[in-house]
């Protein structure tokens, strides 16, 4: 397939990206690694005005602490996370979730902020962002917010970004001490994207669960914290059971998808499955 | 693609279904709608810019006013067409009175069939997305004929 | 001294240009002036053309023209093999026009093209075409559609059908099952799959006017049959003015041996638009809606039999989707190259199929990898292990007991390879089957299913192991038996070859076999070096251009080692015949006398009075002393029509495990023994059988083709059609026997499809075999994750 024509910049720094945006108005997108937005337009689904490439942005690169935490430049690829030492100290999660994404060629260009904005009801990145309590900058030309991921997503590819507005950096908080994490997921064969996705980070302190978090993607039109599941579990002994009787709820509340490849009945059963696996674990690692 | 839904409106049956039959007033209710231009008393054209997210594509519509019973039945059928893909609609609406006085409880069944581009690489998305979109279609009429 | 590279594991010497990006592949050639055509394709699966308004297209930047169906006097496409072979049978035939005129019958079928300077362009004024559509009902399923009352297609095609073909003695199989002790009953789905080469097809057409001939550029397995049917049967235009050309094929799969609308489009454009090439490339999406599907058959299978596990009947009945309008040999694959092959490698006295042909509005079917052949081993191999299942015998012990005998060759298959009206038979020449199910059941440790079963039941697994023992028939041939056979094929089943040694020694072989992606410049050369003694380094292959190579059918169905290949050593023979004629002039002594061994020619007693194969070209080529009444040159052409096909076999073994939560199953061991004959490149045919293998699992496991009621390809990219991966497969383990093919003189037997025929029934019996403790007894592929939780559950509650 062939794209339709289209505009194109690249600027060099961030606020000349934003002046872009603002001058190309609604017709304007943001491309980074492009692996999403690409292949779109070559079917002719996006129809694009005026593409502003921000994916050499050095403003937007980069992984540096944060409190404690991290923060992590938007258009930072996978492969520069996978690749760096601070990640698998301090998120082991984001090694566990992002190192089977696509293939090499996605993760080389692929990054961790375009795939939060592209809003992929099926995509990793925002299960992960979600159980991390991630927050993100984002700025545009007439200034600058942060807003949490939990409730960020909106629907399938719609999220609170603005139009006018460019995502600056992911920040994610230090986990509690001894939190244990996990990713797991069921795969879709063709697509490589996640059937049903979980993402778990849980503490204990003095045998009780005192912080879990349940990011879970692919089952509804975005990602959402299983926070039924969250709730049960909170304050429980975190014992199989317990684990069991939380993971019912992994869909609660959820308008469950339904597709050729999980009719809705099966996937609300291995949103239940996954997420059992997911908690147990993640309990399993928590110290 | 079969949807159905009922929805309760704080108006009168008769205002409900004027509402309905009339192009410019139901029309800006249908998703993406930037314009519409009226051929006759019982057909329209539409155009619609029709997505999800960054997704979407430019339709042109083609509606019709297939039955009109004034004031409980109406069927509208549409044929859009993008580059691409084609969209072929049936809806129907039927009106009774609330049992409140002054309100109307619309019933409403949609028929869609998505053709080509759209229903092959967008299958995973379709059907709750259309589903949305139907849901804010009725929900647009409902708040339009309370305002 | 030359070495023989006969039967080593050369390495491929296609390999460096593919693997470094120099191959030339149909998109990579550029041409002066070159202009791009794309083809405005219907969204409906099943609607009547109103009107096409283009006139806004024609206005739109780079357009130089823009067609519809009006504008092309072309035929439609031929049907080259429409079922036969039975007294009476009728084909309703409708196939694609170059562009659709009044209707289409698939989402995906074309109605108008645009030429533009760019393909960019091309694309953009498509966007400009209006069509008024009539919207119709559809069907796709083929049992459906055969009902009363269904969505007709065709007119003359009453209740959809192509045709109701049958094969066997009706009366012999219906006394056989209405006497059987047992009778095992199922319907089974082959389901329809999409082949999907790495490399897409496309075409180029460009007209002269200055000769008034066409060159066609065609991402073809068959080259000459393209140019034979694109003339005498579409355009008119006489077969000497065109030239057809394969360039570098990334892959085929049976796709790209048939006749498409796309070819004859861009002969018809470039010349409408003064002689400027016009280049055609379809994209992935396209392909899947434009190129054939593969398999889509619908059986209710019988088998009947006595309790001691005598397998005494086979009857068999088969709808067969074959799509909107026929593909090229559509109606040939699912009657001559599946239900003449029914009953497989056993002995089973009474077999009777019937098949309807059936019109949907989905994308047509045709060849893809083992074309009927998969789907005829599915049936049977299913079969066998539901029987044996029902009688509770060991599913190998009933294998046993119902194998052709190694002592009954040529063995005369009741389910019709022999029933030709006169003429030619063919029958199964060669095997030895049981030996190889035994070295694949030992291998795997089949005696210890029970504890390997335990033990993965002890991880929370339910494993399945399955096996297959599968025949092929590769080659298919003679021509006298094609054409007896009445089976339409329009073409003829031979091979062709020339070999010219040059003066320096450098030999040039042209063949009329097709490769796209086989290693056929490293097999063919391998064997011309056997020959001749001349130098590997020193041959080369050339094939793919009607200008310059002899008539060849092409390559598909497994046939160019055994038909291709004996044609070259046919033209070698020829070549030291002549040598050695001319050995002996130069060695003044008689030909008789003259021995041959590698390169050299010498004298019997005295092998250093010699001459090389070298010296002679060089001698004769140049032609300065010629014997009498001897021509210059060492340049021969030979011709080679096979007796009989090939009949590989073997048995395949899959071993998987069932996540019984999630439904999920693993393939965990997979072990093959295959009897192929003698090799020529031992390691081109392991990796043709991984490759087979890679796909019949994915049909087990993964592919599937999904349209919805509407006609829509769900499946419609590869984001929903899941493709087989490496990563998803264990090591594969090769074993093999070697019973060499009687009817030709390297004894090969062809391998190019045996690992898809194979392993498909090999796994969908693994997972059956897993899922039996529940009650499960049948289900139909892909075993999906979705697909096995669903059968759990409703097992579960059903206990």
């Amino acid at each position: 397939m062939s794209m339709a024509g289209f505009g194109y910049t690249r600027p060099a720094t961030l606020d000349e990206a934003l002046a872009d945006l603002a001058k190309h108005g609604p017709d304007a997108k943001l491309i980074a690694g492009g692996h999403s937005l690409l292949p779109l337009m070559k079917m002719r689904l996006a129809s694009v005005g005026h593409l502003v490439d921000i994916g050499r942005l050095r403003e937007l690169k980069g992984i540096r602490d944060w409190n404690g935490g991290l923060a992590i430049g938007a258009a930072t690829t996978y492969r520069e996370v996978l690749g760096s030492a601070l990640v698998r100290d301090r998120f082991p999660l984001l090694i566990e979730g992002l190192d089977d994404i696509g293939d090499i060629q996605v993760r080389n260009r692929g990054t961790l902020g375009g795939s939060l904005a592209h809003a992929d009801p099926a995509s990793d990145m925002p299960a992960l962002a979600l159980a991390l309590d991630a927050e993100l900058l984002l700025r545009s030309s007439g200034g600058e917010r942060t807003v949490k991921v939990d409730g960020f997503f909106h629907g399938a590819f719609v999220s609170d970004l603005h139009p006018d507005e460019v995502m600056v950096e992911i920040r994610i908080p230090a986990s509690p001490d001894g939190a244990g994490t996990s990713y797991v997921e069921l795969t879709q064969p063709a697509s490589g994207y996640s059937l049903v996705g979980v993402a778990v980070v849980l503490a204990k302190s003095g045998g009780t669960v005192s912080h879990v978090r349940v990011g879970v993607t692919g089952v509804a039109d975005h990602a959402y914290r299983a926070s039924a599941v969250e709730s049960t579990l909170m304050g429980s002994d975190g014992g199989s059971a317990a684990i069991a009787a939380a993971a019912a709820h992994a869909a609660d509340g959820q308008e469950v998808n339904s597709d050729i490849h999980a009719d809705r009945e099966y996937r609300t059963a291995m949103a239940t499955a996954f997420t059992r696996r997911s908690v147990e674990s993640a309990a399993a690692r928590a110290t | 693609m079969e949807f159905s839904g009922q929805t309760t409106i704080k108006a009168p049956r008769e205002r409900v279904f004027a509402f309905l039959i009339d192009p410019n007033l139901v029309g800006r209710c249908g998703p993406g709608v930037e314009s519409i231009e009226v051929i006759d008393d019982r057909h329209f054209k539409a155009k619609a810019k029709v997505g999800v997210g960054f997704i979407s594509a430019r339709f042109v519509i083609n509606m019709e006013l297939a039955e009109a019973d004034a004031p409980s039945h109406a069927v509208i059928k549409a044929r859009g067409q993008a580059p691409g893909t084609a969209v072929d609609a049936t809806g129907t609406m039927d009106l009774a009175p609330g049992d409140e006085p002054d309100t109307t409880v619309m019933k409403w069944g949609a028929n869609v069939i998505i053709s080509g581009m759209m229903a092959s690489v967008g299958a995973r998305m379709i059907e709750g997305t259309a589903n949305k979109m139907i849901a804010q279609t009725f929900d647009c009429i409902r708040a339009k004929l309370e305002e | 001294m030359t070495i023989d590279m006969l039967g080593e594991r050369v390495k491929r010497t296609e390999d460096p240009k593919f693997i470094t990006g120099k191959g030339r592949y149909l998109d990579d050639i550029q041409m002066p002036g070159m202009t791009h055509i794309a083809i405005l394709r219907s969204p409906y699966a099943h609607a009547n053309i109103r009107s096409i308004d283009t006139s806004a297209a024609k206005s739109m930047p780079g357009v130089i023209a823009v067609f519809t169906g009006a504008d092309i006097p072309y035929n439609p496409l031929p049907m080259a093999w429409p079922a036969g072979g039975v007294a009476g049978i009728r084909n309703n035939i409708n196939t694609p026009r170059t562009l659709a005129t009044d209707s289409v019958k698939w989402s995906g079928e074309g109605v108008a093209a645009v030429v533009a300077e760019t393909a960019e362009q091309a694309h953009d004024a498509l966007e400009a075409i209006t069509v008024d559509w009539e919207p119709l009902p559809t069907v796709v399923d083929a049992e459906k559609a055969t009902q009363p009352g269904a969505v007709q297609l065709h007119e003359n095609a009453p209740n959809n059908i192509v045709f109701e073909w049958t094969v066997g003695d009706k009366a012999g199989t219906d006394a056989a099952v209405d006497a059987a002790e047992v009778v095992v009953r199922q319907r089974i789905v082959n389901q329809r799959l999409i082949p999907n080469p790495m490399e897409v097809r496309g075409d180029i057409g460009w007209y002269n006017p200055g000769t008034d001939e066409y060159t066609v550029w065609m991402s073809s397995q068959t080259p000459h049959i393209q140019r034979l049917l694109l003339t005498a049967f579409v355009t008119g235009i006489p077969e000497h003015k065109v030239r057809c050309i394969s360039p570098d094929v990334g892959g085929a799969f049976g796709t790209k041996i048939f006749c498409y609308a796309d070819m004859a489009l861009v002969m018809f454009a470039s010349k409408a638009i003064g002689g400027r090439p016009v280049k055609w490339v379809e994209g992935r999406r396209e392909s899947y809606q434009s190129t054939i599907h593969g398999r889509d058959h619908i059986t209710y299978l019988e088998i009947a039999g006595k309790r001691d596990g005598t397998i005494t009947g086979l009857r068999v009945k088969t709808f067969a989707n074959l799509g909107g309008r026929l593909s090229t040999i559509g109606p040939g694959i699912p009657t001559t190259l599946y239900g003449r092959v029914l009953s497989g490698c056993y002995k089973i006295p009474n077999v009777y199929c019937e098949v309807t042909g059936v019109y949907t509005n989905t994308t047509f079917v045709d060849a893809y990898r083992g074309a009927g052949r998969p789907e005829a081993t599915y049936v049977i191999e299913r079969a066998m292990d539901l029987f044996a299942a029902e009688i509770g015998m060991d599913r190998a012990e009933l294998r046993r007991r119902n194998f052709i005998a190694p002592d009954a060759f040529p063995y005369d298959n009741p389910s019709g390879l022999g029933t030709a009206s006169g003429g030619a038979k063919i029958y199964i020449d060669s095997g030895n089957y049981e030996p190889a199910m035994d070295m694949a059941l030992a291998a795997v440790g089949y005696a210890d299913l029970a504890a390997t079963k335990a033990e993965a039941a002890s991880r929370g697994k339910l494993l399945g192991l399955g096996f297959s023992t599968y025949i092929e028939v590769c080659g298919v041939a003679p021509s006298k038996w094609i054409g007896a056979v009445g089976e339409g094929w329009g073409a003829a089943m031979w091979e062709s070859a020339n070999i010219r040694v040059h003066l320096t020694g450098k030999t040039v072989v042209t063949v009329g076999t097709q490769p796209q992606g086989q290693g056929h410049e490293t097999t063919y050369a391998q064997v011309i070096s056997h020959e001749l003694g001349i130098p590997m380094d020193d041959i080369v292959i050339q094939h793919s251009d009607t200008l310059g190579t002899p008539f060849g059918y092409g390559s598909y169905g497994s046939r160019t080692s055994s038909v291709g290949m004996t044609a070259a050593i046919k033209a070698a023979t020829k070549i030291r015949e002549k040598a050695r004629k001319f050995a002996a002039h130069m060695l003044e002594a008689s030909v008789d006398d003259i021995e041959i061994d590698g390169p050299n020619y010498f004298v019997k007693g005295s092998p250093d009075k010699k001459k090389t194969i070298q010296e002679i070209a060089f001698a004769l080529d140049l032609g300065f002393d010629p014997p009498e009444g001897m021509e210059p040159y060492l340049d021969e052409t030979a011709y080679w029509d096979t007796p009989n096909c090939t009949w590989p076999f073997g048995t395949h073994v899959a071993i998987v495990e069932i996540d019984k939560e999630t439904g999920q199953v693993d393939l965990v061991r997979y072990l093959a023994v295959d009897d192929v004959g003698k090799k020529i490149n031992p390691m081109i045919v392991d990796g043709q059988l991984h490759g087979g293998i890679a796909q019949g699992v994915g049909q087990a496991l993964w592919e599937g083709a999904v349209y919805s009621d509407d006609g829509q390809l769900l499946s419609g990219s590869m984001l929903d059609y899941a493709m087989p991966r490496a990563s998803w497969f264990p090591d594969i383990e090769l074993h093999e026997t070697v019973t060499p093919s009687p009817v030709n003189p390297l004894g090969v037997k062809g391998v190019g499809e045996a690992g898809a025929i194979a392993s498909t029934a090999a796994v969908s019996n693994a997972v059956m075999d897993a899922l039996a403790p529940l009650g499960i007894r049948h289900l139909d592929m892909p075993y999906t994750p979705q697909t096995v939780w669903h059968a759990i559950q409703t097992a579960e509650v059903s206990r």
